[in-house]
């Protein structure tokens, strides 16, 4: 039998028995799906928040999974593998996270439960007294954060299927519409405790897939110690910051690693989980597991596949001097599947290691549609409480509000992979922010960042108002905006000469101080939030005292 | 634990681990940013996962004895 004939009957076997593993999988959702349908009691509240009684594991869990994301084992090794060991220091943004799970999240909590909140908005707009700007701003706000995270999701989902059948030529497309219509159908269907229940089990396969990825990479090697002399013979710029490109100067490196956390711990799907929680010691435990588990988990298998990848598929330098993947890579961040496609069978035997490879994919599934489904949810509840029932229909009846969400899911995920496809065509604007999963994570988590300072106020100074609340965060998203790589596009669109202005400041800013996006929009934000604070209203003083007493209340045991 | 204890215990854990997130991802990278070894491992990634041990020490030691005891009317560690 001709070496050509082999292969291709082990590549049809490999794809075979990867596809009897997604298929399982997707079954297996969907059925979730109709069982958390089957136990829903009807309403809002029981639809979006559970009914308020999530315990401490599920709620651990599908506050993990919604955080982690495609970004964990797509983008992450995918920039480890771009730029080498000062990822390392990127993971240790995830405690971070972990510990505001309890700090932020608790109060969020004690505030849902005693107010009956279900939104974000319902929160901050409560405290301040606004009924249309800041709730306007805040709705605007989630939908920011939450297109660009769904983009990344879907855009997984086809990187994925491009891998694994790269025979045929719409493979990333097929997979992109399979990813997004199976998310779509369990979240409209089954509503919180689907979508909770599917990210449980997503976690574990996202945890397992890490565990997995890491271990393959160092068993190829032959071990620990061969490992890390492996490591140690990459180049300078592999082992030390700022990397391979120079990204990870150091002001950018401290805001990613302060800001992106705490953006992606009060994105609107994260504080719908805290007000979920049956009650604190859920997010007490949950903020343990967190920082424990989450970090290990990007420092012992995200980083040493990445690594490896480097040693085994070394990069190559473009002629204008930029880094790019091997050539058998591909893409940055399909180096996993790549590791794990081509090391699992030699070290484990070719029927176990494309079973184990194909789990592997089935966790980076797991791990895009558990960010996915997490965020189309809670953009029903932001675009049906915040929009919907304040300024559309009033009157509508809870069932009504319901089946909105539930449009409003099919709509997002339609427009989502509208967004990816387009931005996968010559020229498209969409292009540079698409071809790093990495880049789109930080794009959404720039907007969200900017509802930090009022968040932060409402829980620990109350000292802002409304008027400084609307205008700082107005400012702050705008900023941000004039920071990622969209901006450009849209003065070139437009021609304005104000905007070339703004640009060339914006470059300058730059040179001057390579800070991301978010933190840039964090400078005119708190400025702008603090000074119209001190000119206009202040918050009732009741109600200042009522929110001091209930962030501090304590449970009785 | 008495109240004032435990509120002089929360200031210490979380000053630690803002020092923590300085000296791991600030100004502290620069006392390590080489291409050495220690022990084995790359420096940067040693001291990486020196920092991470160290916040989740703070993050379980608040666990224990801070947290559970600010949220309830009961104190479960006395």
């Amino acid at each position: 039998m001709s070496t050509l004939v082999l292969s291709e009957i082990i590549h049809e076997k490999q794809t075979f028995i990867a596809c009897i593993v997604i298929v399982v999988y997707l079954l297996m959702l969907l059925a979730l799906g109709f069982v958390g349908y089957l136990k829903s009691k009807g309403g809002e509240e029981d639809y979006y928040l559970a009914g308020r009684d999530q315990g401490w594991f599920i709620s651990s869990l599908t506050i993990m999974a919604t955080f982690f994301s495609s970004f964990a084992l797509l983008g992450a090794p995918g920039m480890v593998y771009r730029e080498g060991i000062v990822f390392a220091l990127v993971s240790l943004n995830v405690p971070i996270a972990g510990l505001s799970i309890y700090l932020l999240g608790g109060r969020i909590w004690r505030l849902g439960r005693h107010r009956g909140y279900v939104t974000p908005a319902d929160m901050i707009c409560d405290y301040y007294g606004s009924k249309v700007i800041l709730r306007l701003l805040v709705a605007m706000t989630g939908f920011l954060f939450a297109i660009p995270y769904v983009m990344m999701q879907i855009k997984a989902g086809g990187e994925l299927s491009a891998v694994l059948f790269r025979d045929y030529e719409h493979a990333f497309e097929i997979g992109c519409i399979v990813l997004a219509a199976i998310i779509a159908v369990y979240i409209m269907v089954g509503g919180m405790r689907s979508v909770a229940w599917t990210d449980a089990i997503q976690c574990i396969l996202l945890g397992a897939g890490i565990v997995l990825g890491g271990v393959a990479m160092v068993v190829s090697f032959g071990g620990p110690a061969q490992f890390s002399q492996a490591i140690s013979s990459l180049p300078e710029s592999s082992l030390t910051v700022p990397g391979n490109t120079g990204f990870w100067q150091l002001p950018m490196l401290f805001s990613i690693c302060v800001l992106m956390p705490l953006g992606g711990i009060i994105q609107p799907a994260q504080w719908i989980r805290f007000y979920s929680a049956r009650n604190l010691e859920v997010l007490r435990r949950g903020s343990v597991l967190f920082t424990v588990l989450l970090t290990a988990l990007f420092l012992f298998g995200i980083t040493f596949v990445g690594l490896g990848g480097q040693v085994l598929y070394p990069l190559l330098t473009a002629v204008d001097g930029s880094v790019m993947p091997a050539a058998e890579v591909g893409s940055f961040d399909q180096i996993l599947v790549i590791v794990i496609n081509d090391n699992l069978p030699l070290v484990l035997g070719e029927t176990i290691g494309w079973t184990l490879a194909s789990l592997v994919v089935v966790a980076i599934m797991a791990a895009a549609m558990s960010t996915a489904d997490s965020n189309l949810h809670s953009l029903a509840a932001v675009a049906t409480r915040d929009i919907y029932d304040r300024f559309i229909r009033p009157q509508a009846s809870e069932n009504e509000r319901v089946w909105i969400g539930r449009f409003v899911i099919m709509a997002a995920t339609i427009f989502s992979l509208f967004l990816v496809l387009a931005g996968r065509q010559e020229g498209s604007s969409l292009a540079g922010l698409m071809q790093m999963i990495v880049a789109l994570a930080l794009f959404a988590v720039a907007f969200v960042v900017q509802i930090l300072p009022l968040t932060i106020d409402i829980l620990y100074i109350r000292k802002g108002t409304s008027w400084g609340a609307s205008v700082g965060l107005l400012a702050g998203l705008l900023t941000a905006f004039c920071f990622t790589s969209l901006f450009p596009p849209c003065v070139d669109a437009l021609g304005w000469p104000i905007l070339h202005q703004i640009q060339n400041l914006v470059a300058q800013c730059k040179t001057a101080m390579p800070m991301h996006a978010m933190a840039w929009g964090l400078v005119p934000n708190i400025a702008l939030f603090v000074l119209v604070s001190l000119v206009t209203p202040r918050v009732p003083a009741q109600r200042r005292e009522a929110f001091a007493k209930l962030v501090n209340l304590k449970e009785e045991l | 634990m008495k109240t004032d204890s435990r509120k002089r215990l929360a200031w210490i854990l979380y000053s630690t681990f803002v020092l923590a997130v300085f000296m791991s991802t600030g100004p502290g990278v620069l006392l390590v940013n080489r291409p050495t070894l220690f022990l084995g491992v790359p420096m940067i990634y040693a001291w990486a996962v020196f920092w991470y041990l160290v916040q989740s020490a703070v993050v379980i030691l608040a666990y224990l004895f801070v947290w559970r005891g600010a949220d309830t009317s009961r104190d479960p560690a006395t």
